[in-house]
């Protein structure tokens, strides 16, 4: 019978490099060495400290019931102690039988947040400010109107100019007489500038009385202030008349926007005109032989590419070449306004 | 300044700050260093200004080796900063050394282990030497955690676990469960301790004055903690005290034991006192499943049999003991990079 069992045990050696080709599982080969060493169950317990339960699960490789590998591997390196057995080898099998290597995964008990709550309410904040931007647009969409805003970038160098010019205006006191037709400046509704002024120095209508040294010597002056002036008072030398009574009219603001301008070309001719406020009235190319009629508040400030090919009808009155063409060039700006007199 | 911007290019650490040896773990890549705490400085004897010589393994080799213009520190002692400074430039070269690029000076996130007997003004001296070195965050946890963790313990169970961690300075040993610590106690008694016990013993009895290093050494090679049949003896020169000449003496493992006698009863009553205060539950849990060592002095002779003995209780040494805290750091930092709100379980501060 030995015969049998001694040449094959002593033959018997594990596969290169494989350790777990024992015919046996390693729960197995510990239980066999322990019973051949003559060791009790509970007696390897009790030495090896432990309960007998996991000596059992142990020989029996429920090493999923034992817990962590650290503890497993630490009870079968002090078992294989015990048995006086390769500790490493034993170790080799039971990752072997393990499959899994890996680490258990970390887990952490997060303290239960009230995290949705600041959540849903940070999202309320932001539709809140998003239809409060949407609101404003909305409220606001005629102020971003392209026209509006270019007139409030050259708003304002416009009045300036228009402030420096007043006084230089009434200073030189340079007035140029414009041919009248009084029936229609009686029917116009005049401006308040002109009306007030009018009525003190001309009490007389409209023909030229030596009394109106005004007008008169308005009537000369151009030879001897020849500079195309920039800046034109337009007098109101025939409106005389209907002074007293426009003097009412005066205080209302809408008169302000009466003014009205006729332009003629006879010629191409570059244009364009802006009111008081500093709205462009026109803009553009006029074609030759062409007319273009504009009203709006005066002053107006206007710029001609071709000055000499234009005529220039300001409230029905014809306004005299030399205001506006210039002595070098054809290109021409100038402010025209109803005469303010002192 | 630019912290942010370099912390794009730095990897989050995890650095297990101990008096022996620093261990770093990088975030994916595993432990990628491993060196001993030991600082060379080089004093100019002309201008009198002191620069960083060498450090790590390098400086380990000079440790009393040098001549007088060169000294080499452990700025680290029983678990804590003792030199600020040093440990400060210290760290800087060990994260620098970790990071391969240069182009930026790295400003990683970084996690350290720190004692959890440390006091307050300890802790604050390690995150204020982290800061200095570069990291642009530092997380602080306490030292037997993350040896749990790195040991695989499954801290996150309902049930006690023990660990017990023997550092280069101090032994720490808690009592963990749901990712808290129960109870943590620490003795300032570690691997030092034993060179040291080594060093008198050899001087009281032997007449025989050894280095540090030469210590170590005794008590790597036949240094245990527990009497056994087999006794094994080792070599050693030193300079005899009466005569000032070097001898050559053997010490056999026995004499070690019993020199190391005093500070392997100074861990045993700490374990004891843990077992105490431990509350009734998770000491049946603890019971049941056993004491787990970490740490370089798990690698001791035996260690685990005498804690056996003494308390009554299955021990269990951890794999590869000296990296847990590192390798646990590291996984905490992993579930950092998850979730950052994770670190409130572990963090200290």
């Amino acid at each position: 019978m030995s015969m049998h069992t001694t040449p094959i045990t002593a033959a018997f050696t594990p596969p290169p490099g494989v350790i777990g080709a024992y015919p046996e599982s390693l729960g197995a080969w510990l239980a066999e060495v322990r019973a051949s060493n003559g060791l009790e169950l509970r007696e390897v317990a009790r030495q090896l400290r432990l309960n007998p339960t996991i000596i059992q699960a142990i020989e029996a490789d429920d090493f999923a019931r034992l817990g962590a590998s650290v503890f497993v591997r630490g009870y079968l390196s002090r078992y294989a102690q015990l048995l006086e057995l390769p500790e490493t080898e034993v170790l080799d099998r039971y990752r072997q039988q393990l499959n899994d290597t890996q680490a258990p995964t970390l887990k952490v008990v997060l303290p239960i947040q009230r995290q949705t709550r600041v959540r849903d309410l940070r999202g309320l904040l932001y539709l809140l400010v998003l239809g409060g931007i949407g609101w404003a647009a909305v409220e606001h969409l005629d102020d971003l109107n392209p026209s509006r805003l270019t007139a409030l970038w050259t708003g304002k160098p416009q009045n300036s100019s228009q402030t420096m010019a007043a006084p230089t205006t009434a200073a030189s006191q340079v007035q140029y007489p414009f041919q009248t037709q009084p029936s229609e400046a009686s029917s116009e509704p005049l401006t308040p500038n002109q009306a007030p002024p009018a009525a003190e120095p001309a009490p007389s209508p409209s023909l030229p009385d030596p009394d109106l040294a005004p007008a008169i010597a308005v009537w000369q002056p151009p030879v001897s202030t020849p500079e195309p002036a920039p800046i034109l008072a337009v007098s109101g030398v025939g409106t005389a008349p209907a002074a007293p009574t426009l003097s009412v009219n005066n205080t209302s603001p809408d008169s302000e926007a009466g003014a009205k301008l006729l332009l003629e070309f006879s010629n191409d001719c570059w244009v364009e005109v802006k009111d008081a406020q500093g709205n462009i009235l026109a803009s553009g190319m006029m074609r030759a032989n062409t007319a273009r009629t504009l009203s709006g508040a005066t002053p107006f400030k206007v710029t001609l590419g071709n000055a000499p090919a234009a005529r220039i009808i300001f409230d029905d009155r014809l306004v005299d070449t030399t205001v506006y063409v210039p002595r070098r060039g054809t290109v021409s700006r100038f402010t025209l306004d109803r005469g303010d007199q002192p | 300044m630019f912290k942010w911007l370099r912390g794009k290019f730095s990897s989050d650490l995890s650095i297990d700050l101990g008096t022996a040896n620093t261990l770093i773990y990088v975030r994916g890549g595993g432990i990628v260093l491993n060196e001993p705490s030991v600082v060379a400085i080089y004093q100019d004897p002309v201008r009198g200004v002191r620069t960083i010589a060498a450090v790590g393994a390098e400086a380990k080799r000079m440790l009393g080796r040098t001549p007088s213009n060169l000294s080499t520190i452990r700025p680290l002692k029983d678990g804590v900063i003792a030199d600020f400074t040093v440990t400060e430039k210290m760290l800087q070269h060990f994260i620098r050394k970790v990071h391969s690029r240069k182009f930026f000076n790295p400003s990683p996130r970084v996690l350290v282990s720190v004692p959890c007997g440390s006091t307050q003004v300890e802790r604050r001296a390690i995150r204020e030497s982290a800061l200095g070195a570069g990291a642009r965050v530092v997380y602080l946890i306490p030292e037997p955690m993350a040896a749990a963790i790195g040991a695989g313990i499954p801290v996150e169970e309902a049930r006690g676990s023990m660990v017990l961690d023997i550092g280069g300075g101090t032994s720490e040993v808690a009592v963990i469960s749901l990712n808290g610590i129960v109870y943590a106690g620490a003795v300032r008694i570690g691997g030092d301790r034993f060179d040291e016990a080594i060093i008198n013993y050899v001087r009281r009895n032997f007449g025989v004055l050894i280095g540090e290093p030469t210590a170590e050494k005794i008590k790597h090679e036949i240094g245990s903690a527990y009497p056994t049949s087999e006794v094994r003896e080792i070599e050693i020169k030193g300079r005899n005290l009466a005569e000032g000449v070097p001898r050559s003496f053997t010490l056999n493992s026995n004499e070690i034991l019993e020199a190391l006698q005093e500070p392997l009863s100074g861990i045993v009553s700490a374990v004891k006192m843990a077992l105490e205060a431990t509350p009734p539950e998770l000491a049946a849990d603890v019971a049941d499943r056993g004491i787990v060592l970490t740490g370089g002095g798990a690698l001791m002779r035996d260690i685990d049999r005498l804690l056996m003995e003494e308390t009554g209780l299955n021990v269990v040494v951890a794999e590869d003991p000296l990296t847990c805290v590192a390798r646990g750091g590291g996984r905490v930092l992993e579930l950092i990079a998850k979730d950052e709100r994770a670190i409130d379980a572990f963090a200290i501060e």
